[in-house]
C-alpha cells in the first residue's frame, strides 16, 4: 500500500512537470529555412460574422508565400477567457483582437508587444493615416500597443416614430441636457399607474454615466486613476449622479429603471417597439435596430449649459503576442488587417466606420446617418479603464454604488462615500 | 507475491480510470492546494506563480464579500435542504400510491431534472417577470400585486429557492425506490396493531428508508453548497449581491479577476466546510439511520 501510494505521488509530480513543460513559447512552429512561418490570429464572434477577416487572411497568404497565417475566430462569451487561458498555457494566438476596456490590463500584464521599433524600421507604413484619437487610445504610456480593427463612438441615438407621434423636433446639435430632460418629460407616457413608453434611457451601464460626469466637469477618478476620494465621492460628481438618477426613480421618472428594463426586454428591445425614444451607446446598436423595422437617427450627445460635451470611442485593436515566436511577420500581419485595404473592405457595407482619416471623411460625406456619430469622435475622452490598471477597482465599484442607489438603498452621498473609500483601500494594498 | 500477475492485470483494467483520477482530478486539487498559498493571475503563465503563504486566507477573513457569498449560501442551504427533502418525500409518497396513470405522473414530476439547469433558468425567468410573467399574473388573480422577483433584493434568494422545488425530481425518484424498497407486510402487521396513516409513517416507513434518508440528505447538503448554475444565469449574484453564493464569488474571483491563487483558497474552505456539516451528518446517522439485516441494534 505505501509503495502504491509513493508511485500515485511519482505520477502527480510528473503530470505537474509536463503541464509546466508545455507552457512558454507559442503555438507557432516551424520557421526553419525554407520552411514557411506559421501564424494564427483570433477575433471575438464566429466565423460567418468575421468574413471580412477570412478574405484578409486569404489575401495576406497569397501576398505572403513564406508565412501561412491560420484565422482562428473564438464565439464571443468565451473570448476572455478562452484568450487568458490560452496566455496562461502559452498556447495563444500571434496575433489577437482586445477591446478598449482591456488595452491597459492587457499591456500591464506584459502580454502584449510593443509595436513602436517595427513601425520606426518600417518606412512603408505611417500610423497618420489613423484617426488620432483612436490611434491615441491604442498608446499605453507612451508606446503604441495595439492598431486599430474598428471603434465605435458613443453618440445620442432616437426614435423618430416616437417623436412624431409627439409632434416633437428631434434632437438637434444645440441641444443640452435640460433640453433632452424637457423632451423625456414629453415622450413619457403612462397608462392605469403603469408606464407604456419613457423618454431617455438613465440606465447602469457606466460609459454614458462617464460622459454626463465630464459634462459637469468631473470623474470619478483622478487623472492617473490612483485616487477616487475627492472625485468619486466629489461634492461635483455627487450633484450629477444626484440628477442622473433623478430621471429614473419615482413615480413622475423619464427613464426605466434597470427592473422596468429587465421587464420589458432590455433597452434595445424597447427601443425597436417604440418603447424609449432616446439612448446614449454605440453605433454596433445599428446591426440590432436595421433587423427591425424601427425608423431611427442619431444626434451628438447633449452639451452641459457651458458646452461641454463629451463622449468615448469603444474600439478593437489588433495586439502583437509579446511570447510570440516570429513577431516581425505577425506585425506585418497587424499591418494588413488594419491597414487601409482592411478598412474598405469592412467598411464597404457600412457595418463598422473606417478607421483611416480619408475613407472616413468619405463616409461622412455622404451617410446623413453617421454624419453626428462621426463627429462625437471630436469630443472623445478616455475613462479611467483606459488611463490605468486599477480602472477594474474604480469600475467594480462605482457599479455596486449606483446598483445601490438606483434601487433605492442609500443616499448618493453615501453610497459614494463608501465605494471612494473601498476603492482607495484596495489600490493601497 | 504469488498473486502479482494477476494483481498486475487488475491494475491495468483500473488504468483508465486511474488515469483520468490523477490528471482531472487528484492533479488538479494537488495544484489547486498550492495555488492556494500563492498569487497568480493566469495570465502571465505558470512562470508567475508567486508563493505568498497564508496571505490568501488572511486576506479571505476580512473580506467583506467572502462573508456576503456566506451568508447567502448559508441561508439558502439553511432553507432550501429540509424544504427539498420534505417535498421530494411527500411527492415521492404521492407517486407511490396505486392508481391508475401513475407512469404518466411520475415522468411528468421527473422531466423538469433532466433539462439543462440552463434552459430552466430561461424559462424561470420569463415566470418571474414582474410584468408579463405568470407568477406574477397568476397572483393578481387574487388582487396580490407581485413582486419584481428577482430584481429586489428582498425575493431574488427567495425566488431561487422557489424554484429549486420544481427540480428535485432526481430525489423523487430516489425516494420512491426507498418507499418501494419497504415490505408490504410491515404496513399490513402494523394495521393490525391498529396503526393509522400518519402512525404507520412514522413507525414503518421513516425507520425503513432512513438509509435513503441519509443518502438524499447528504447529496442535498453538498449540492446546497455548491449552488452556482442557476445563479450564474438568473442574477449574476444580484442584486445588491443578495443572491451571491459562494461558488459565483469564487468564479469571479477566478474567471473575472483572475485571482486564482485566491480563488483556490476560497475553494479549499468551502471544501473543508463541506466536509465538515457532511461528516456532521454521517456521525449522526448511527442515531438515526436503520439498516436492515443489522442485528445488533433494536
Amino acid at each position: 500500500m505505501k509503495k502504491w501510494s509513493t508511485s500515485l505521488v511519482m505520477v502527480m509530480i510528473a503530470a505537474l512537470i509536463l503541464s509546466a513543460c508545455s507552457s512558454g513559447g507559442s503555438s507557432s512552429s516551424g520557421g526553419g529555412s525554407g520552411e514557411k512561418v506559421k501564424l494564427t490570429f483570433s477575433v471575438w464572434g464566429d466565423v460567418n460574422a468575421a468574413a471580412d477577416e477570412v478574405k484578409l487572411t486569404e489575401e495576406f497568404n497569397k501576398a505572403h508565400p513564406n508565412i501561412e497565417v491560420k484565422f482562428e475566430p473564438i464565439p464571443s462569451d468565451g473570448y476572455g477567457t478562452k484568450l487568458t487561458a490560452s496566455l496562461a498555457a502559452g498556447q495563444a494566438p500571434d496575433v489577437f483582437l482586445v477591446g478598449e476596456g482591456d488595452y491597459y490590463k492587457f499591456v500591464d500584464k506584459g502580454v502584449v508587444e510593443p509595436l513602436d521599433d517595427y513601425l520606426k524600421k518600417d518606412t512603408s507604413f505611417k500610423l497618420d493615416i489613423f484617426q488620432k484619437d483612436l490611434i491615441e487610445n491604442m498608446n499605453i504610456k507612451g508606446k503604441q500597443y495595439y492598431l486599430p480593427k474598428d471603434f465605435n463612438p458613443l453618440a445620442l441615438w432616437y426614435n423618430k416614430r416616437m417623436f412624431d407621434e409627439a409632434k416633437m423636433e428631434y434632437p438637434n446639435d444645440n441641444w443640452t441636457w435640460s433640453d433632452l430632460t424637457a423632451a423625456a418629460k414629453k415622450l413619457t407616457k403612462q397608462e392605469g399607474g403603469k408606464f407604456t413608453q419613457f423618454g431617455f434611457n438613465a440606465g447602469k451601464w457606466e460609459y454614458p454615466i462617464y460622459t454626463y460626469l465630464w459634462d459637469y466637469g468631473t470623474d470619478i477618478a483622478n487623472e492617473d486613476g490612483t485616487a477616487a476620494e475627492g472625485y468619486m465621492n466629489g461634492d461635483k460628481t455627487v450633484a450629477a449622479i444626484e440628477k442622473y438618477v433623478a430621471w429614473s426613480n419615482g413615480p413622475d421618472r423619464v427613464s426605466p429603471t434597470p427592473t422596468d428594463t429587465q421587464t420589458m426586454g432590455g433597452d434595445s428591445s424597447m427601443f425597436m417597439t417604440d418603447k424609449l425614444a432616446m439612448m446614449v451607446t454605440g453605433r454596433w446598436i445599428k446591426g440590432d435596430l436595421d433587423k427591425s423595422d424601427v425608423k431611427y437617427g442619431s444626434a451628438l450627445i447633449p452639451k452641459s449649459e457651458d458646452g461641454t460635451r463629451s463622449s468615448i470611442i469603444a474600439s478593437a485593436g489588433w495586439a502583437v503576442n509579446a511570447a510570440g515566436k516570429h513577431k516581425q511577420e505577425a506585425y506585418e500581419l497587424v499591418k494588413w488587417l488594419s491597414g487601409t485595404e482592411a478598412q474598405k473592405l469592412r467598411s464597404s457595407n457600412g457595418a463598422v466606420l473606417p478607421a483611416t482619416v480619408k475613407e472616413l471623411d468619405e463616409v461622412k460625406a455622404k451617410e446623413v446617418n453617421d454624419k453626428p456619430v462621426i463627429e462625437m469622435m471630436n469630443f472623445a475622452k478616455k475613462p479611467v479603464t483606459m488611463r490605468s490598471g486599477n480602472g477594474p477597482i474604480f469600475v467594480e465599484q462605482f457599479t455596486g454604488a449606483l446598483e445601490k442607489i438606483m434601487l433605492n438603498q442609500s443616499t448618493v452621498k453615501e453610497a459614494l462615500d463608501e465605494a471612494a473609500k473601498n476603492v482607495d483601500s484596495k489600490i493601497k494594498k | 507475491m504469488r498473486n502479482s500477475k494477476s494483481e498486475r492485470s487488475g491494475y491495468l483494467f483500473i488504468l483508465p480510470w486511474l488515469l483520468g483520477l490523477v490528471l482531472f482530478t487528484l492533479g488538479p486539487m494537488l495544484f489547486s492546494l498550492i495555488l492556494s498559498f500563492s498569487k497568480w493571475d493566469i495570465i502571465t503563465g505558470i512562470k508567475s506563480i508567486e508563493w505568498v503563504g497564508l496571505d490568501n486566507f488572511k486576506q479571505i477573513f476580512h473580506d467583506d464579500m467572502f462573508y456576503q457569498s456566506l451568508k447567502v449560501t448559508f441561508i439558502f442551504a439553511l432553507v432550501s435542504v429540509p424544504l427539498y427533502q420534505i417535498v421530494a418525500l411527500f411527492t415521492a409518497m404521492l407517486l407511490n400510491m396505486r392508481s391508475r396513470g401513475m407512469h404518466v405522473f411520475r415522468l411528468v414530476y421527473f422531466m423538469p431534472s433532466v433539462i439543462p439547469a440552463v434552459a430552466t433558468s430561461m424559462m424561470w425567468i420569463m415566470i418571474f417577470n414582474p410584468e408579463y410573467g405568470v407568477l406574477n399574473r397568476a397572483l393578481g388573480w387574487f388582487g396580490i400585486q407581485g413582486p419584481a422577483w428577482l430584481q429586489d433584493p428582498h425575493y431574488a434568494l427567495g425566488a431561487l429557492v422557489v424554484m429549486g422545488i420544481w427540480s428535485v425530481g432526481n430525489t423523487i425518484i430516489i425516494y420512491l425506490s426507498g418507499l418501494q424498497g419497504v415490505p408490504e407486510d410491515l404496513y399490513e402487521a402494523a394495521s393490525l396493531d391498529g396503526a393509522g396513516i400518519f402512525r404507520r409513517f412514522v413507525s414503518v416507513t421513516l425507520p425503513m428508508i432512513s438509509p435513503t434518508i441519509f443518502f438524499n440528505l447528504v447529496m442535498g447538503i453538498i449540492g446546497g453548497f455548491q449552488y452556482f448554475t442557476e445563479a450564474f444565469v438568473m442574477t449574476s449574484g444580484g442584486p445588491l449581491n443578495s443572491t451571491l453564493f459562494y461558488n459565483l464569488y469564487l468564479y469571479n474571483k477566478a474567471f473575472k479577476d483572475y485571482e486564482m491563487g485566491y480563488a483556490s483558497a476560497l475553494s479549499w474552505i468551502l471544501f473543508i466546510i463541506i466536509l465538515f456539516f457532511t461528516l456532521l451528518v454521517v456521525r449522526s446517522s448511527s442515531m438515526w439511520v436503520y439498516y436492515q439485516g443489522d442485528e445488533e441494534r433494536d
